[in-house]
């Protein structure tokens, strides 16, 4: 019996081994990313890697903050991150709201043809996008969007194959029960999927509204192609400006910005994680 | 805790997110909105320059929208600059003016994703005659004009002049001929026992940026300029030759395991120049910026490259940014009076000294000079005049060439092919995309 435990015991020790070494792994272009945000440009780019700065530069946070202000009259970092916010505010409501909608339908009622239009709807998936930048560019053209954020965030209120599927996945483990019994009571399908479904789909919802965000949050292409005024820049467009053709890269200042960039999504990622794991799991994301 | 009976809290929930989010979207339209109109004529600039590049440009915008009150120019900086215009120009609502790389104007003016500008540069009184012929001629592609130089750049040897003296090497006396080079290198190299290699002297693929100019520099060519491709020559494999003989003397795998060790740090303080790793390289006029920014310290020298041959001297590599005019663009006449403004002596010189590089015009005002930070401006000036001077070929399939070359150079580098082998292998997989490529222009009735 004690042989057993301590098997037990040895295999538990093994598995968390394991797993802090892989987070290690993991955290390691993380630690590098803070740690030179605080070092001295000298000491920046050392082979082997120099770890603990010979003094912590906690003014680069503010330099980088402030990087850019003299040559254009405003506050780079500070008008990108509001701008990046109203976009992601925009893509993630519309996200939510539209393939929830969508989801709901394929999902839980019966209309004819549901299954080939669920088939379409994934085969989307595998069109990658540059494949459709011209077109689509061409569309946003004509509609006379460029140099708007319309073309960044209208599209997320027409639905994503990918996030469809997910919620259209948790939908389905909702049992039926449920619904009928709201039917019966005279509820319409709209007061069903408010008041029953997506109270029940927490979780599933914050997934999609989490990939969404950091999707919508790290979009470089989209921003690139389709913004034509600097102050409307996001975020991740705004990293460029850390470095320069020919007059080297601030890579402390770059790592700085790229710190502050990275932290929403992070501290997101912490208040919801219990939801986002819950829904990974449940609608089984998980490899 | 007592629940008000009728109250469905829920309820409130979507009519109150639907008001925040109409909220945010009022405020995304008013952050792009257009401003009000006002009588000038509004050009869009977009140029690829950041940091204090841009600052550079941005003064000369300046300066030229305040010079009158016609016409606002309005500078966008974008670092992925090609995909940008090239889905504009496609999509129909290009800029009015683009900051492109020297190098790629033939692959513009090929694809007629850019204009001439011939007949505007004539009636404003912009003439070759100006200009350092090698930065005018980047911009003429089939006797036509497609750009003009805004910040040029010409390449020279640096060296350590600290090291120079610790080998018992004069730092006054850098090399002159390929055969110094070679010897004086040799003497600055450093290896462990076991011929681990802890610094060296020079290295042919040290940056690796120019590996298709080892070839002009020994008298070859990359293209007969008609229908061949000509990068076989007897000069272009005594070039390689040379080439392949660092790793004969030092070991392919040492140089490689060394270099490895700096891979990717070019633009940061372990760049191996700066490190005292490497002792001497070819480099740009720009090296001093990054020498003031990463290693202040560094006590260096700038010199002519030395010959390969006597009868080519100071060889140099010429490197340009230019300015264009996309096809389609709504304003073509007020986007060239911008440039016109550019390419005057001040506006050029304004532009260049802000980016610390040398002009593209014969004619150089003193104060540049005196207030140029790079001690070693004149010489870079001189070497655009060189004689040994050599730009990318102006061909629409350039890129996939210098690819090839760059593989080719890594096969001779490395020992896994013989400079012939490699040369041939390359002229054979480029001869048929030559060919494919002129029989495209012709079916455009471009030759």
């Amino acid at each position: 019996m004690q042989s057993q435990q301590k098997l037990i015991l040895a295999r538990k020790v093994l598995i968390q081994i394991t797993l802090i070494g892989l987070s290690i792994v993991f955290l390691f272009p993380f630690a590098w990313l803070i740690l030179t945000a605080l070092k001295p440009i000298k000491e920046t780019m050392t082979v082997p890697i120099k770890w603990i700065p010979s003094k912590f530069m906690w003014g680069n946070f503010y330099d980088a903050a402030v990087y850019g202000h003299d040559s254009l009259g405003y506050y780079p970092f500070v008008v990108y991150a509001r701008n990046t916010i109203v976009l992601c505010t925009l893509i993630v409501a519309g996200t939510v709201a539209s393939n929830s909608v969508v989801a709901y339908s394929f999902a839980r009622l019966r209309w004819p043809g549901r299954d080939l239009a669920f088939g379409i709807t994934l085969a989307t998936m595998m069109v990658p996008f540059p494949v459709l930048m011209v077109p689509t560019f061409a569309l946003f053209r004509h509609l006379e969007w460029i140099g708007t954020y319309r073309p960044l965030w209208v599209p997320s209120w027409f639905g994503s194959a990918f996030s469809i599927f997910l919620l259209r996945q948790f939908f389905r483990t909702i049992p039926f029960e449920l619904t009928e019994a709201a039917k019966l009571d005279g509820a319409s399908e709209w007061r069903i999927f408010r008041t029953i479904v997506l109270p029940l789909s927490k979780a599933a919802l914050a997934v999609v509204a989490l990939f969404s965000f950091m999707a919508a949050w790290n979009d470089f292409l989209g921003p690139l192609i389709y913004l034509l005024d600097q102050k409307n820049f996001t975020l991740s467009l705004g990293l460029q400006f850390y470095q320069s053709q020919n007059g080297g890269t601030s890579w402390n200042l770059l790592m700085a910005a790229s710190a502050m960039v990275i932290a929403p999504v992070i501290v997101l990622f912490f208040f919801t994680q219990r939801l986002f794991i819950q829904g990974i799991a449940i609608t089984g994301l998980k490899g | 805790m007592p629940q008000t009976p009728g109250v469905d809290r829920n309820a409130f929930t979507i009519p109150v997110l639907a008001i925040a989010v109409f909220g945010v979207l009022f405020e995304s339209e008013q952050l792009t909105k257009a401003p009000p109109p006002d009588k000038k004529v509004h050009v869009q600039y977009w140029e690829k320059w950041t940091d204090f590049e841009f600052d550079a440009m941005k003064k000369v915008v300046d300066a030229f929208n305040k010079s009158q009150d016609k016409i606002q120019v309005d500078i966008l900086s974008i670092s992925s600059i090609e995909d940008k215009t090239l889905m504009a120009i496609s999509g129909g609502i290009p800029p009015d003016v683009v900051g492109l790389y020297g190098e790629n104007v033939t692959q513009y003016a090929d694809n007629h994703a850019v204009i001439t500008l011939d007949d505007m540069c004539r009636e404003a009184g912009i003439t070759k005659e100006d200009y350092i012929p090698a930065f005018w001629n980047v911009g003429v592609v089939r006797n036509k004009l497609y750009a003009l130089p805004s910040t040029p750049a010409t390449t020279a040897m640096h060296y350590n002049r600290e090291l120079f003296r610790e080998v018992g090497l004069d730092p006054d006396k850098p090399p002159k001929t390929f055969d110094e080079l070679f010897t004086m290198a040799e003497k600055l190299t450093k290896r462990e026992p076991n011929g681990h290699l802890v610094r060296t002297g020079f290295m042919p693929s040290e940056p690796g940026w120019w590996n298709w100019a080892w070839g002009p520099f020994f008298g070859g060519t990359l293209w007969d300029g008609k229908d061949k491709i000509t990068f076989n020559s007897p000069e272009n494999v005594e070039a390689y030759d040379w080439v392949q003989s660092f790793s004969k003397k030092y070991g392919a795998s040492a140089m490689q395991s060394f270099q490895a060790g700096f891979n990717g740090t070019f633009s940061s303080p372990q760049n191996p120049f700066m490190t005292s790793q490497n002792a001497m390289e070819i480099q740009g006029v720009w090296m001093y910026n990054f020498v003031h920014k990463f290693s202040p310290k560094l006590d260096w020298s700038a010199a002519p490259f030395p010959a390969a041959k006597p009868n080519l001297p100071d060889p140099t590599v010429i490197d340009l940014d230019v300015l264009c005019i996309p096809t389609g663009a709504k304003h073509v006449k007020e986007a060239f009076e911008f440039l016109k403004f550019v390419e005057t002596q001040k506006g050029l010189e304004m532009l260049c000294l802000g980016q610390k590089k040398l002009t593209p015009l014969k004619k150089v005002s003193d104060g540049f000079i005196e207030h140029h930070p790079n001690p070693f401006i004149k010489l870079f000036i001189r070497m655009a005049y060189s004689k040994t001077t050599c730009a990318a070929p102006k061909l629409g399939i350039w890129s996939q060439y210098k690819d090839e070359i760059t593989n080719a150079t890594s096969e001779i580098t490395l020992m896994t092919k013989t400079p012939k082998q490699a040369l041939d292998d390359v002229t054979n997989r480029m001869q048929p995309m030559l060919d494919k490529y002129l029989a495209r222009l012709k079916a455009r009735g471009e030759e």
